[in-house]
């Protein structure tokens, strides 16, 4: 087999542009101020340092937020794999063509209304006097109503309802991908329905898992909008802290290292999920 | 009653068509059976019901005397080779072929044997760790059958598992899979569109179309003796030429083909139309081209395509329909369009189309 010989491809410089300019600059932008030195009159100073690292790495003030929100991000994907595989499942079984897009519809949902307007709904929703609260006490589970909005659990909430169709959708297209055949030899070969889906259909199924997982767990460390109005400034995440140093009290040198930690915090993250699913995904790779 | 697998009257529509219609057919200890048919015939439809893929309409399917009509495919006992082979891509092919005895809780040392054991059969040994996509298309395919008959089937189903090998490969494979199927004696049904394929294989071909059978028969039959013009034009080539019955004298008639040609059929089952007519078959390997003479039909060439060993003619006859015929190309590769020729028929080459019921 000859080695493919690399040609480049005129069409995709446009975007290579694009993205040159208004992603790479900024973010390397904000980076670079995360090793200059705070100023309080020009905000971003001219002297070269670590002192903004080393305050964020040294402070367990700090240290907490970023463990809070690698938290926050592994229950939401963790509980969006449970939640999403067998709604994916279900999408893929539905025979109508018509039932299947409905449903992928309503799935979408969500994601086509604003995160603004799904977090305020949520606020009426986890309220004191909202409909989680209400109802718990109504069935006699709660005697007072349970503080849901300002806490973490509240944020994880809505942080799954916001990202779940993600994992969703990708879950479904990889069940999707399937052979139909691979299941029927796996009947022939004696394997029971349930057989049949342990050893053929969740292994092949996996690199949907994954793509999901990396998606839903950047997306969660990221996530701006639900920590901010769900967690009312009483939840602490890293992106809800680079706002306030950025618009809260100017130091630009000091939301730029956060950013570099979340960078690579959320790289690291990913590099040790694709670890974690790499021996199942061997048989991806050596392909012909 | 001896058979291993017997399907009685067994129906099936899609969505009201009906794509099999009263199909029975029985199978005996270590029969080699093709389902021979264009493509919609009800061929790959009877296979995937005999698998349990789906349930028939109407009608029973027994192995070894057992109804398993209702069972779940996984309850059968029967085993597939697959068109694309369906090979588990994330598994190995030592964890392909233990699939099975893995389903039947076999202990690993007694897989790992028997894989051992199904790679030396196929002649694959030392590819077990590797993943399937790693392999040519080819060597899916023996994996592929290697799976299958690991876990002792009573019945193996293989459905058209040679259409995506090329021709070499798949002439090859023609040959080694019935060496291998005859050494483990499994008893097999074999779906194929392919007739040279059937014909080389089987032991007994049923031919199918539209959803029935058309006739079942050894290759001899199927070809020597069609009961139908479906079978006689699928299963090899044919020239369909009308006749004239002059008389009859037992089971024989002497015929007048075209203007003035004369000739001496055995009629066996048929017999002429109320007009005194029949319909005769004759293979393009049985006509002679030679030179013109008073005891050969004058014909002219109209067309030559060269194969290597044969060369096929199109000759024209008065009165006849173009008559195919084919003929050893160190002679009869000089011949061109145009050229004036003898064609000379032997009597016993001349077979008489049985009358068709409807048609």
């Amino acid at each position: 087999m000859s080695a493919r010989r690399y040609r480049p491809d005129w069409a995709a410089v446009p975007v290579v542009a694009f993205l040159g300019v208004f992603f790479a600059l900024p973010i390397a932008a904000a980076l670079l101020a995360g090793f200059l030195k705070y100023d309080p009159i020009i905000l971003v100073g001219r002297e070269f340092t670590f002192a903004n690292y080393v305050r964020f790495l040294t402070d367990w003030f700090y240290l907490r937020v970023f463990v809070d929100t690698l938290v926050i991000a592994v229950l939401v994907t963790a509980a969006s794999v449970v939640i999403a595989y067998p709604v994916a499942l279900h999408l893929h079984h539905v025979a109508s063509s018509r039932t299947r897009t409905f449903l992928i519809l309503i799935i979408l949902l969500p994601v086509m209304v604003s995160y603004v307007v799904t977090a305020f709904a949520w606020v009426v929703i986890l309220g004191r006097n909202g409909f989680v609260n209400q109802a718990l006490m109504a069935t006699g589970l709660l005697e007072r109503p349970m503080a849901l909005l300002s806490r973490p659990s509240g944020v994880v909430i809505v942080l799954i309802y916001t990202f779940a169709p993600f994992m969703v959708m990708n879950i479904y297209a990889a069940l999707e991908a399937i052979d139909r055949s691979l299941l029927r030899a796996a009947a022939v070969l004696g394997a029971t329905p349930r057989a049949a889906f342990w050893s053929v259909t969740v292994p092949m199924s996996l690199p949907g898992v994954l793509s999901g997982t990396l998606l839903v767990f950047a997306l969660s460390l990221g996530a701006f909008v639900t920590p901010m109005i769900i967690g009312g400034n009483q939840v602490k995440t890293v992106p809800v802290m680079i706002y306030n140093f950025v618009s809260g009290v100017f130091d630009w040198p000091g939301a730029g290292a956060m950013a570099g930690l979340l960078l690579v915090l959320s790289y690291g993250c990913n590099y040790i999920i694709s670890l974690i699913f790499h021996r199942r995904l061997a048989w991806l790779k050596n392909q012909r | 009653m001896g058979s291993r697998l017997s399907i009685a009257g067994l129906t099936k529509a899609f969505s009201g068509k009906t794509v099999l219609d009263d199909m029975s057919l029985a199978i005996g200890e270590g029969e080699f059976i093709s389902l021979l048919g264009p493509s919609g015939c009800g061929k790959t439809t009877t296979l995937n019901l005999v698998a349990g893929f789906f349930a028939p309409d109407g009608g029973s399917i027994a192995l070894d005397g057992r109804d398993i009509t209702g069972l779940p495919t996984y309850q059968r006992g029967v085993s597939m080779v697959f068109q694309n082979y369906a090979l588990f891509p994330h598994m190995s092919v030592a964890q392909n072929i233990g699939f099975g005895l893995r389903m039947r809780g076999e202990n690993a040392a007694a897989i790992a044997a028997r894989v051992e054991e199904m790679l030396a059969l196929v002649q694959l040994p030392g590819v077990a760790d590797r993943y399937p996509r790693q392999l040519s298309g080819g060597q899916q395919q023996r994996i592929g059958l290697a799976r299958a008959l690991a876990v002792h089937p009573g019945l193996m189903l293989l459905d058209e598992p040679m259409s995506n090998l090329d021709a070499k490969l798949r002439r090859e494979m023609q040959l080694e899979l019935r060496e291998i199927l005859a050494k483990v004696g499994t008893t097999t049904l074999y779906v194929t569109h392919d007739q040279e394929e059937a014909l080389a294989m089987s032991d007994r071909v049923v031919v199918m179309n539209g959803g029935r059978v058309e006739q079942m028969g050894t290759p001899t039959d199927i070809y020597h003796a069609p009961r139908t013009r479906f079978v006689a034009g699928f299963v090899g080539e044919s020239n369909f030429v009308p006749a004239e019955v002059l008389g009859i004298e037992g089971d024989q008639a002497r015929v007048r083909i075209g203007p003035v040609h004369q000739a001496r059929v055995m009629l066996r089952n048929a017999r002429p139309d109320a007009g005194g007519r029949l319909t005769l078959l004759v293979r393009p390997e049985h006509i002679h081209i030679g030179a013109p003479g008073t005891d050969a039909l004058p014909a002219t060439i109209r067309a030559v395509a060269f194969g290597g060993p044969s060369v096929r003619l199109r000759a024209e006859a008065e009165g006849l329909p173009a008559l195919d015929c084919e003929a050893a190309s160190n002679w009869a590769g000089d011949l061109k369009s145009g050229d004036a020729v003898g064609l000379r028929i032997a009597d016993d080459a001349w077979y008489v189309m049985p009358a068709e019921a409807g048609r």
